[in-house]
């Protein structure tokens, strides 16, 4: 099973807000491994792509323009990240899946994310290679970033 | 103005992920500083205690119970997180209301929360 660790240091003017960066190390069934998705224009809320996994335990989102990120099946609002905006969930548990509004702008989505009960997503590969999708009926297939 | 700096750096299974550590690095008007709260136990949804921005632009909330927030004065779901669990939004754009910009539920336990919630 992929073993994920992640070191977080916040600094609120030179200080770190935790007196120490957070480290969390989580042991998971499945991983996107990092990726590079571009999603189309659209003018309604789209799953991300990757396909999320069933349970969503570990999240990490960077979308290059102004992006509404809905999460577990959330039917209103959502939260609005600003161009290279960014969110992070530790140890959190989304069973809905995650869809995005991309204000009919193509966009493009770094980010990562861990869980259970992922539909085979394969192991991570090397920077430049393309990850297909197409056997998960996914039609974008997504290239990691160099 | 205060400066909120982020790293965040990634491995999976002993190997730093390519591309990161990401670093950003953002200005805001102001900021709560860091604050650590204790929300009595209820059964409903909490305005989180230092509620006083109408603006949220970034956010760190860590909760030491299984928590659900619900951000922009969102009705339905929530974003639920394990105790320990981190939430981390920057640059983003909540503009609901001081009071209802950020609310958890803590499933009726007491809970201790921390934090920074920077904006305008």
């Amino acid at each position: 099973m992929p073993v994920i660790e992640v070191v977080l240091s916040i600094k609120l003017d030179g200080v770190e807000i935790f007196k120490a960066p957070i480290r969390r190390r989580m042991e998971v069934d499945d991983t996107s491994g990092p990726f590079t998705s571009q999603m189309p224009a659209n003018t309604t809320y789209v799953a991300l792509n990757p396909p999320a996994l069933a349970e969503v335990d570990m999240l990490l989102l960077q979308p290059d323009k102004q992006t509404v990120i809905r999460l577990d099946t959330q039917a209103d609002k959502g939260i609005v990240l600003r161009p290279s905006g960014l969110l992070l969930l530790l140890d959190c548990y989304i069973l809905g899946g995650i869809s995005l509004f991309n204000n009919n702008l193509d966009i493009i989505v770094r980010g990562i994310i861990a869980g259970t009960g992922g539909p085979g997503i394969p192991a991570p590969v090397g920077p430049g290679q393309w990850v297909a999708y197409s056997q998960l009926g996914d039609p974008y297939p997504f290239r990691v970033v160099a | 103005m205060p400066v909120i700096e982020i790293v965040v750096s990634i491995m999976q299974d002993g190997v730093e992920i390519f591309g990161y550590p990401i670093q950003r690095r953002v200005a805001v008007d102001e900021t709560t500083g860091t604050f650590t709260t204790t929300m009595a136990a209820s059964a409903s949804y909490v305005a989180l205690p230092p509620s006083v921005m109408a603006e949220v632009d970034m956010l760190v909330i860590q909760a030491d119970q299984r928590v659900t927030i619900r951000l922009d004065a969102q009705t339905d779901k929530g974003i639920i997180l394990q105790p320990e669990g981190l939430l981390l939004i920057l640059d983003g754009y909540i503009v609901a209301g001081a009071g209802t910009n950020i609310k958890l539920f803590n499933n009726s336990v007491e809970t201790n929360v921390r934090g920074v919630v920077g904006g305008t």
